[in-house]
Formats: structure tokens, C-alpha cells, sequence
């Protein structure tokens, strides 16, 4: 009984994880231009569909992973600069109808050259499982909590001990304000697409060996991730992490104790309820805060 | 605020002084808009035919306005006159129809407002806009962000605190949690710490309790004092003009008087319009 919990609940904050990046990815291009990237799920599968695609070119999989996140690093700042920068004075709706469009035209350019086939990533480590307190671990598992751990981490230390750290937080609260601080506001978001595809193609690679990866994962990796996003409300980033945490455990709890048919439906019945009852997310601002 | 800063003060030019008294007399109406300009001192900031407006509306219609180093300049006029506008144009942010801006000699007009910052233009914007979410601390380190390698930076910010000592006992708090004064002295210690070569302030007194307003033309007194070239735009024109240099008076997108402060603080007709007859 105690461990068929435990089992749940360990796959669901392995799964949380993984959501609570792409949440992550959504939050910091929020913030910055309040655009909600939808193209951010093309960035896992870039991940995913990269390091397999290197991999059978022969590269090896350590040499593999960090190219083809960054890749996706750089898929995101031509998103940037290709689709969002040259539309500059347009609605933040029109941009998001363009991220829309990327992604599709992302997901078709990996199928037509990638291929429409499943495809597995080895275990980063040779022992697939261990046992615990009667429940069975992946290894993998550990690897996805430990990379987001040092991911979230990192990007922490980025806002609250770096000059540009600073700077995008700035231009995500008054954009004007921060030009007259030197701030080239253009860059910056340049370089927030750049950072979130390179959170979520590491949380494409990583969660491929469970999941499986193929060239149309990024749709619904990335609709939870942005309902994560939006649990947390939207622009928070411990809301994000707070967000994919809850999102997993309730999909995990849902898949073991009713059944996994329902499992996909549950981000859509908690986000629902969300709008009707918390619409600014668990931890959105309010208000403006002004003297 | 009495305590001097580590910004260089350029020493101010007499003879710069002597040429402007005996500029506009009072009462004059300006028709080309120029102020009186000195033989062989180059304007530190020259714009020449400024026209910029929202959509079809035009809001400034082809003005001139010079500022010379060392100067305090104001700009006076009412609600809507322009001259958030003009301040947005000399920063970068609001683009031109027509017209140059020339600063230290170079042409502006096709430099982002980032580049601006770095080449010395600093605006304290209006309505103070602090980073309300960044602490007081983040605030003045972004105001030097455009010197972000420069090794002063650390001494600078204990200047900044020597000068603003309420900011330096507030400064692990959020920007948004001080007073509207407070935000004030921030927003012109977040400017300075940019060392600007031209401060644009626009409308340091909005919103102020009078007592509060009397401390920040103080701080702007001494900032000129202290050599560094000012441009102000304000509503509380009387203020404005007492400490200003030179004085332009803008209507509705046009220069309608020029003269030095003490002309236009005299002007009958400025008198009527702007500082309550």
C-alpha cells in the first residue's frame, strides 16, 4: 500500500520535473516579452530528436546531447530573430499566433527530415532500475530530478547574481525604462529564446530514454508545460516549478489509483478549474505594485 | 545630499555664463525658436527641426533646441505640450518624422537608445519608473549597467549611498515599497550611476508633497553645481526656472519663448500662462 504510493509519487515529481522546465521555458520568454512561446515543446523535441539523430550518425551520446541542445539553442534565437523581431510593433497575439506557426513548421521540417518513427534513447546509466522501500526506481529518474535540480539552480543564480540576469528581469518589468539603462531590450530577448530552448531541449534528452521521443512530442510535452506554467501563474518562476510538481503528481496519482485512460485529461480539468477559481495561478501578481 | 559625488565636474566656463545673460530679454517671443547660441561654443546636445507625433498626429512640430556643456536647461509648458515627447526623442525611444539630434558633434538619428546611454545621455523618465520588483540595491547597479566592466562601479555605488543615505539604509528592499520621494532619488541615483555627460529629467517634482519637491531641486542644484549638463522638463515651471540656466517654454509642439530663467520667471506672459499670473 505505502509503496504503491511511494511509486506513484516518485514518478510523478519525475514527471513534474520535466514539466516544471518547459514551464520554466514559457515563464522566462513571458516575462520578457509576454509572448507565450507555443513553439516551446519543439525545443524538447529538437532535444530528444537531435541526440538520436546525432547518435545514429555516430556520434556518441555524450558528445550528441550537448550538441543538439545546442541546437535547439539556436533554433531559438532564429525563432527570435526570423519570426518575432522583424514583426517588432505587432500585438503580443499576433506573436503568439506566429509562435504557433514555427512550431508547426519546426514539427514539419523533423518529420519530413527525421522521420515519423518512435525513437528510444539509451539509459544515461547501465543499471536501469533499483529498489527501494518495495518500489522500483529508474535510474533515469534520478538523472531527470538531478539535472532539473542543477537547471533550476543555475538559472536562479543567472537572476539573482548576473548583470544580464538582472537586465531581462528589468526589461520584463518596464522594457522602456530598462533601454534608458543601456539595456539593449532586443538582445535580451533574443537571448531569453535562446535560454529557454536550451532548458527545454535538456528536458527533452533527458526524459526521452522513459517517454520515447518522435518528431510530435513537443505538442502535448509542451500544453502541460504551459499549463504548469499557468498553474503557477504565469511569469512566476517558482510558480512553474510549483506548478509541474503539482501537474505530475496529480497525473501520476490519477494514472495508478483510477486509470492511465485518464491521465492526459487531467492537466485540461485542473487547468479549467484553475481559471474558473485561481485565474491568475497560485502565485501570479494581483495587481501592479505602484506608489 | 550634501555630500559630493566622484563624478568629474567639469569646471564651469565663465565665459559660457556671460554669454547667455545677455541672451533673449524678457518678454521676447522666440520666432525661429533657437536660443541665443555663443560664437565658437558648440551645443553639447543640437537638435535642429524636430517632428515626431502618435500615429497621424503630429506632437512636435519642427523645433530647435541647443544645450551647451555645463548648462542647466529647463523646459517648461503644460500638460500635453510635448515634452515627455522631445525628452523620448533625445533618448532613443520615439523616432523622428524630420529633424536631426546631434550630440558632442556626432549624428544621433540612427542610434538605438541602448547606444545612446553608452555615449552619455541618461534620463530619469517620468513617473520615476523604477524596477518596482528589483531591490534598491539592483536598481542603482542597472543604472550602471552601460559600465558594467568598469571597475568604479563598487565606489561609485558607495558615493551614491554617501548622497542618498535613506537609499543605502533601504537598499535590500523592493523599488516598490519606498515613497514617491524616495523612488524620486532612486530613479536620479540609478541615472548617475551612468556617470551621464547630459541628465535628462523629466518632471522630477510629479506627484511630490511640496517639502519633498524643495529636496529634489536641491539635489538638482547641487548635481549642477557640480558641473554636470541638465536638461529639465517640468510642469512646476517656477521651480524649474529658478535653478535652470536657460529656459524654453513649448505650446503645443512649438518653442514659444527662449530666454535665461530669470528672463522667463519675469515674462509677463509666461507669468499668466504657466505660473499662475
Amino acid at each position: 500500500m505505502f509503496s504503491e504510493f511511494f511509486q506513484f509519487t516518485f514518478s510523478g515529481i519525475t514527471l513534474g520535473a520535466i514539466y516544471a522546465l518547459v514551464a520554466l521555458g514559457f515563464t522566462l520568454i513571458y516575462n520578457a516579452s509576454h509572448v507565450i512561446n507555443f513553439a516551446q515543446g519543439e525545443f524538447l523535441m529538437i532535444g530528444g530528436m537531435g541526440t538520436v539523430v546525432l547518435m545514429d550518425a555516430g556520434v556518441p551520446i555524450y558528445f550528441a546531447i550537448p550538441l543538439a541542445i545546442a541546437m535547439a539553442g539556436v533554433a531559438g534565437i532564429l525563432l527570435h530573430r526570423l519570426a518575432i523581431a522583424p514583426a517588432k510593433n505587432a500585438d503580443v497575439v499576433t506573436l503568439i499566433i506566429i509562435t504557433i506557426g514555427a512550431s508547426i513548421f519546426l514539427r514539419g521540417l523533423a518529420q519530413v527530415f527525421w522521420g515519423k518513427e518512435y525513437h528510444a534513447l539509451p539509459n544515461f546509466s547501465a543499471t536501469e532500475s533499483i529498489s527501494l522501500g518495495g518500489a522500483t526506481l529508474l535510474t533515469q529518474s534520478l538523472w531527470i530530478l538531478g539535472i532539473a535540480a542543477v537547471l533550476v539552480t543555475a538559472l536562479g543564480l543567472f537572476f539573482t547574481r548576473t548583470a544580464l540576469g538582472k537586465a531581462l528581469l528589468a526589461t520584463s518589468m518596464n522594457k522602456d525604462a530598462a533601454s534608458l539603462m543601456g539595456i539593449k531590450t532586443s538582445a535580451i530577448l533574443m537571448m531569453a529564446f535562446g535560454i529557454s530552448a536550451v532548458i527545454g531541449a535538456a528536458a527533452g534528452v533527458i526524459v526521452a530514454p522513459i517517454t520515447l521521443t518522435s518528431y510530435d512530442i513537443g505538442i502535448m510535452l509542451g500544453l502541460k508545460g504551459f499549463i504548469a506554467a499557468a498553474i503557477g501563474g504565469l511569469g512566476s518562476s517558482t510558480g512553474a516549478i510549483l506548478g509541474g510538481l503539482l501537474l505530475g503528481l496529480a497525473e501520476a496519482y490519477t494514472a495508478g489509483y483510477i486509470s492511465s485512460d485518464y491521465k492526459d485529461a487531467v492537466p485540461f480539468v485542473i487547468i479549467l478549474a484553475i481559471l474558473f477559481f485561481l485565474p491568475n495561478g497560485l502565485l501570479g501578481s494581483r495587481a501592479v505594485e505602484r506608489v | 545630499m550634501n555630500a559630493t559625488l566622484s563624478t568629474p565636474a567639469a569646471p564651469r566656463s565663465e565665459q559660457r555664463s556671460r554669454a547667455f545673460d545677455d541672451g533673449a530679454t524678457p518678454g521676447e517671443r522666440a520666432d525661429g525658436g533657437a536660443g541665443p547660441i555663443a560664437e565658437g561654443d558648440t551645443p553639447l546636445l543640437d537638435l535642429k527641426g524636430i517632428r515626431t507625433g502618435y500615429g497621424r498626429i503630429e506632437a512636435l512640430h519642427g523645433l530647435d533646441v541647443a544645450i551647451h556643456p555645463g548648462e542647466t536647461v529647463a523646459l517648461v509648458g503644460a500638460n500635453g505640450a510635448g515634452k515627455s515627447t522631445l525628452l523620448r526623442v533625445i533618448s532613443g525611444l520615439q523616432p523622428l518624422t524630420a529633424g536631426t539630434v546631434t550630440f558632442d558633434g556626432e549624428d544621433l538619428n540612427r542610434r538605438k537608445a541602448a547606444d545612446r546611454v553608452h555615449r552619455g545621455i541618461v534620463q530619469v523618465p517620468e513617473g520615476r519608473q523604477v524596477f518596482a520588483g528589483l531591490s534598491v540595491e539592483d536598481n542603482l547597479m542597472l543604472g550602471a549597467f552601460s559600465r558594467r566592466r568598469d571597475k568604479g562601479v563598487a565606489d561609485d555605488l558607495e558615493a551614491m549611498y554617501r548622497r542618498f543615505p535613506i537609499l543605502k539604509e533601504k537598499r535590500r528592499l523592493h523599488a516598490g515599497n519606498l515613497s514617491g520621494g524616495q523612488q524620486q532619488m532612486l530613479a536620479m541615483g540609478r541615472a548617475l550611476m551612468a556617470k551621464p555627460r547630459l541628465l535628462l529629467l523629466d518632471e522630477p517634482s510629479m506627484g511630490l508633497a511640496p517639502l519633498i519637491i524643495e529636496e529634489i531641486f536641491a539635489i538638482i542644484t547641487e548635481l549642477k553645481r557640480e558641473g554636470i549638463t541638465i536638461f529639465v522638463v517640468e510642469q512646476n515651471a517656477s521651480e524649474a526656472l529658478a535653478i535652470a540656466d536657460r529656459g524654453y517654454v513649448l505650446e503645443t509642439g512649438d518653442i514659444v519663448a527662449t530666454g535665461s530663467g530669470e528672463a522667463l520667471l519675469n515674462d509677463e506672459s509666461v507669468k499668466a500662462a504657466y505660473l499662475g499670473g
